[in-house]
């Protein structure tokens, strides 16, 4: 992403809403997206940005957490970087659905199955030294009003 | 910031929550369904009306209000929801697992909800 907002932010929660905020005012000024797809983009990287400050919190880390946030042609990209220990993504589905027996006696692993609901594309780059998750929301070109007959 | 307000109706006692339910505000709400389910109070409506944002660690603790009740025989129910919130329901699941009600009706009129 060449143009866009850079946040870095300490790796606490208190900052989650900061980031929210931001990213929806910045999706706003985008009037040809609606507001259900801001609702979607701004939980999509609010739990992009929660996994990341736990990833901190669990090494004990001081180091910030990046948020990138840029529009490109008709695509919003919203990348989300911290320093953590990394994880395979391929193995965090394993909750099942709530269907499932027992499934009520865990109370997490919905983050990761809502950001691939909820954003258009989704990459998470995992490694030692930590992850990257790229949201991607398109934007929908506006709606052309049909010439209007006389 | 996360703002709890208790009332009453009939067997059931509600949570109004307001502001934003997040990794941050969530121990406050998980607190306050347990401090209820360790007085005795096993019927629970959690109100969200007021609430901006909701994310999977607050469905989170909403599933475990839900087991902690359930397991007392009680029950813990949702009220309020948006529509955006009920999107985010009905795409994890929790539309099938969570009876909603409608604080407007009288409490008689939630009993038989499964």
């Amino acid at each position: 992403m060449s143009t866009g907002i850079t946040l870095e932010i300490p790796a606490k929660a208190e900052y989650l809403s900061l980031v929210r905020a931001v990213v929806a005012s910045a999706a706003g000024l985008d009037k040809s997206l609606g507001n259900q797809r801001i609702e979607d983009l701004r939980l999509a990287v609010s739990e992009a940005t929660t996994n990341a400050i736990r990833a901190h919190a669990n090494l004990g880390s001081d180091e910030r957490i990046t948020i990138r946030y840029g529009l490109e042609n008709d695509r919003i990209e919203v990348e989300v970087q911290d320093h953590g220990t990394g994880f395979d993504p391929e193995t965090l589905n394993s909750a099942g659905p709530l269907t499932e027996p027992g499934r009520l006696g865990y109370e997490g692993g919905f983050g990761i199955p809502l950001m691939r609901i909820l954003a258009d594309e989704i990459k998470i780059h995992s490694a030692d030294e930590g992850t990257t998750v790229q949201l991607v929301v398109y934007v929908s070109p506006p709606t052309k009003k049909p010439p209007e007959s006389d | 910031m996360l703002g709890i307000s208790h009332s009453t109706r009939g067997q059931w006692n509600v949570l109004h929550v307001m502001g934003e339910l997040d990794m941050g505000t969530g121990p406050q709400l998980r607190q306050e369904i347990v401090r209820h389910v360790t007085a005795g109070n096993f019927h629970i409506v959690i109100d969200l009306q007021n609430i901006d944002f909701i994310d999977s660690t607050g469905l989170g603790i909403l599933i475990g209000g839900l087991k902690r009740a359930r397991s007392h025989g009680g029950d813990l129910r949702c009220a309020g929801l948006s529509d955006h919130l009920k999107e985010v329901f009905d795409l994890t699941g929790l539309g099938n697992v969570f009876a909603l009600v409608d604080l407007g009706e009288e409490p008689s009129t939630w009993e038989d909800i499964e």
